[in-house]
């Protein structure tokens, strides 16, 4: 075969990974299987393979049959901005498969232990955290840690291992198993995350509060001459932009897109029910700039590793009661936070985030939860004896005092860790959960972009504008994959071509980002061809060039939404909130608009090979030779 | 002739470390940055980034103590040379260096230093942000002076502070 000799020597992958038994503490380190490696890649593909070898779909996302992976791609460690690592697991919010990628450097320091991941099953008896140091792996007692905070976790662990160590934790809120808890990572600051799905919870079903790594070994490169001349090649797309988004989020962070999604009519405001927010201006990029950012000038603020951009802010509030120092906020915090329950105080936005991310709770999750039981309050299903607050939108007293309540499940704290659906449908009203897959929508109202409507509804791990960021064609006007350019200008409210633009954008998503381990802010301007050069150039893998990885993506999305289906996911689950495809939105320049998914659907599914019910035809299993996991 | 030297700018620097990939791919064919002659120190709470790397001194402690010659200040390029088939791996320059610049190959058995890649240094090409930057000596002095008075400047001519 083609790459045999590759069985012996590792470019871009490290060629081995960590096995881990946390129930009788067995620890064995393997060789990947270079077969794997080339049909997944790595990262998200590579998670979900490993998932499906051994989780019983249906299985409880809690119980010790889970699988939890960590895993890098072939190019975390490389630059421009190959840093992420991947989270996968079984979703104890949406029940189908979850992963959740994050920067910052554990990842890239992972890899330079020597692994390219790392697959824990069964559960610690006892609080556990796990010490990697090269060729040295210790799970270490944890008892002391449990109950604290991301960032005193995080200054603990570093103490007691390595002050070079990165250390990926979770809060009281995963130990708790609040289905929204996350995985955070990136100095005692904890600002980087692996949010969305609940893995923080998993992670504290079995007992492992936090992973710290510290490597010094090298990662190799098959060529080194093509390396270096593709890497400057991608890093001159980044220094000589197009008039794209990657330059603004160097010079502005994340958290300008608050101005310009409701310049555009779709800033998500109180629960969804209008993309225009009044208040727009008090929890803008602009404000931040000018009174919360340490660094001004359209300086960037911190990168994670490799990235030349570092679209991270730094911030300092001094403003009496909402105190405190963090990287951030980006947009997606703020907006769910902000706008979602009608806050109109950054410093106080920006407390609450703080205080998420020490807790390790999702803040998309999060906010959107808040907006939802506000709705539900104002809607007078939400008694107030039951909240213990008047949970009007905009009462940010009560938010700063329910968020540590979600880390300790005290009282009302509990429903909103399990989620907005599962609080919407205690109350009687599921259709006031924002959310698909029972994961809550991130901050692109989607009656005012089109396609992203349409991956917020496919997307496998539920309402998610990660695995297909369409809208930055759709709003941004970026060249992200050739779909804008100055002549094909997008309309965001048509329908026309976006199934198969939200199918090409998915598949694309699944090798490019999701597997390789880069991270998609720094592609939008990338050329596909380019980035396949690299990927080949850094592992000497042959991929069969660019249709070769486009079918490995469509490959992992595939067998992603096979997990689904055998979860108990149906095509019925593929659909919107009923706000969304009803209510024409009422206001701004969106004015009128809902969603036509019923235009859209059918479409993608026939372009997917997938039969009327969102099933993959057994002829498309086979193309993707995905016959051994159907069960 | 005037000396060239790495100046850092740690309030421009995004610790992304891209300087010290290049450095460990440039003179060890591997990303590593435990193998990186610039290392950035992180200091995440106080959101201080500094690159540190050899200051090339002219009387420099790591030639001064090395019992076996192996580091040598080159008068004409500027650089304090390590001559590795003399180092003996003692690590006193580690010891000496009052920088931590001096660094130390262990999979070598011997020191390693920053050489300036022959005055073309690596680490300056892809540092975006202009955080180290290779400039004459002198050049470097006049900045740092000019960037200072310029804060004084300003704080000179904010109204509150004009003497009654």
């Amino acid at each position: 075969m083609k790459n045999k000799a590759l069985q012996k020597k590792w470019f871009g992958w490290t060629g081995r990974h960590i096995c881990i038994n946390l129930t009788d503490s067995t620890i064995d380190i393997r060789e990947n299987d270079p077969e794997v490696m080339r049909t997944f890649i790595g990262a998200r593909g590579i998670g979900i393979h490993y998932i499906m070898e051994k989780v019983d779909p249906m299985t409880d996302a809690f119980s010790p049959e889970n699988r939890f992976i960590f895993a890098t791609g072939p190019l975390t460690g490389f630059p421009p901005a190959g840093n992420r690592c991947y989270v996968v697991t079984k979703s104890p919010l949406t029940n189908g498969i979850a992963n959740s990628s994050v920067g910052g450097y554990f990842g890239v320091e992972l890899k330079l232990a020597g692994y390219d991941f790392i697959i824990l099953d069964g559960k610690s008896p006892d609080p556990v955290y796990l010490w990697i140091q090269d060729d040295r792996i210790e799970i270490r007692n944890a008892a002391h840690l449990w109950g604290l905070g991301t960032e005193e976790t995080e200054r603990q662990v570093l103490r007691e291992t390595d002050a070079f160590a990165h250390v990926a934790e979770i809060g009281p809120a995963g130990e708790n198993m609040a289905r929204i808890a996350n995985v955070m990572t990136g100095g005692v600051t904890a600002a980087r995350a692996a949010g969305r799905g609940g893995h923080g919870g998993v992670l504290g079903s079995k007992n492992v509060k936090a992973v710290a790594v510290r490597g010094t070994r090298g990662i190799k490169v098959a060529d080194p001459d093509l390396f270096k001349k593709s890497a400057w090649k991608i890093l001159g797309y980044w220094e000589n932009p197009t008039d794209s988004c990657v330059k603004g989020l160097s010079e502005h962070g994340t958290i300008s897109v608050v101005s310009w999604a409701n310049d555009l009519g779709i800033l998500p405001t109180r629960n969804f029910q209008t993309g225009v927010y009044e208040n727009a201006h008090r929890i803008s990029g602009e404000l931040f700039h000018e009174n919360y950012s340490v660094r001004s000038g359209g300086q960037p603020g911190k990168a994670c590793f490799a990235c030349p951009a570092g679209c991270s802010r730094i911030s300092r509030v001094e403003v009496p009661g909402f105190e405190g120092a963090s990287e951030g906020p980006e947009y997606e915090s703020v907006a769910s936070l902000g706008a979602v329950t009608g806050m109109d105080n950054l410093p106080l936005v920006m407390k609450a985030v703080r205080m998420c991310n020490n807790i390790g709770v999702d803040t998309i999750s999060m906010g959107v939860t808040f907006g939802c039981a506000m709705e539900l309050f104002e809607k007078k299903f939400l008694p107030e004896t039951d909240a213990g607050y008047a949970m009007n939108f905009g009462n940010g007293d009560a938010m700063l005092e329910l968020i540590p309540k979600v880390g300790t499940r005290d009282g009302f704290g509990w429903l909103l860790g399990e989620g907005s659906y599962r609080l919407a449908d205690h109350y009687g009203h599921p259709e006031l959960s924002m959310s698909v897959k029972k994961l809550e929508i991130p901050n692109y109202d989607p009656r005012g972009v089109k396609g992203q409507a349409l991956a917020y509804a496919t997307n496998n791990r539920g309402a998610d504008h990660c695995r297909a960021e369409v809208n930055c064609s759709e709003m941004f006007e970026c060249t992200m994959l050739g779909y804008w350019t100055p002549e094909n200008d997008i309309d965001p409210v048509s329908v026309r071509g976006k199934a198969a633009m939200t199918k090409h954008y998915q598949d694309y998503a699944a090798w490019a980002f999701d597997s390789v381990g880069m991270c998609y802010f720094l592609l939008m301007d990338t050329p596909e061809k380019d980035l396949v050069a690299y990927v080949e150039n850094v592992t000497g893998f042959d991929f069969n060039g660019l249709e070769g990885l486009m079918k490995a993506g469509e490959r992992i999305f595939t067998l992603d939404r096979m997990f689904n289906l055998q979860a108990g996911l149906t095509g019925k689950d593929d659909t919107l909130p009923r706000r969304f495809l009803t209510e024409p939105m009422p206001e701004g320049p969106k004015k009128g608009q809902v969603v036509e998914l019923d235009q859209m659907l059918p479409r993608y599914y026939e372009l997917r090979g997938w039969d009327e019910n969102g099933v993959p035809t057994m002829e498309k299993i086979k193309e993707l030779g995905l016959e051994k996991y159907v069960r | 002739m005037s000396h060239y030297y790495i100046q850092v700018n740690p309030e421009k620097c995004t610790a992304c470390r891209i300087c010290e990939l290049s450095c460990s791919f440039r003179h060890h064919g591997e990303i590593n940055p435990s193998r990186s002659r610039i290392r950035v120190n992180i200091f995440h709470e106080d959101f201080f980034f500094y690159p540190n790397v050899c200051n090339q001194c002219e009387d420099a402690w790591c030639a001064g103590i090395c019992p076996n010659y192996a580091l040598i200040k080159d008068r004409k390029s500027g650089v304090v040379k390590l001559d590795e088939s003399r180092c003996v791996g003692c690590r006193m320059c580690v010891q000496a260096c009052p920088f931590g610049s001096m660094g130390f190959d262990s999979r070598n058995g011997i020191s390693e230093k920053c050489n300036l890649c022959d005055g073309d240094p690596e680490c300056i090409k892809s540092c975006f942000y202009h955080a180290i930057e290779f400039k004459p000596v002198e050049t470097a002095v006049m900045a740092r002076s000019h960037n200072f008075a310029r804060k004084l400047k300003s704080s000179f001519q904010r109204e509150d502070s004009h003497e009654e």
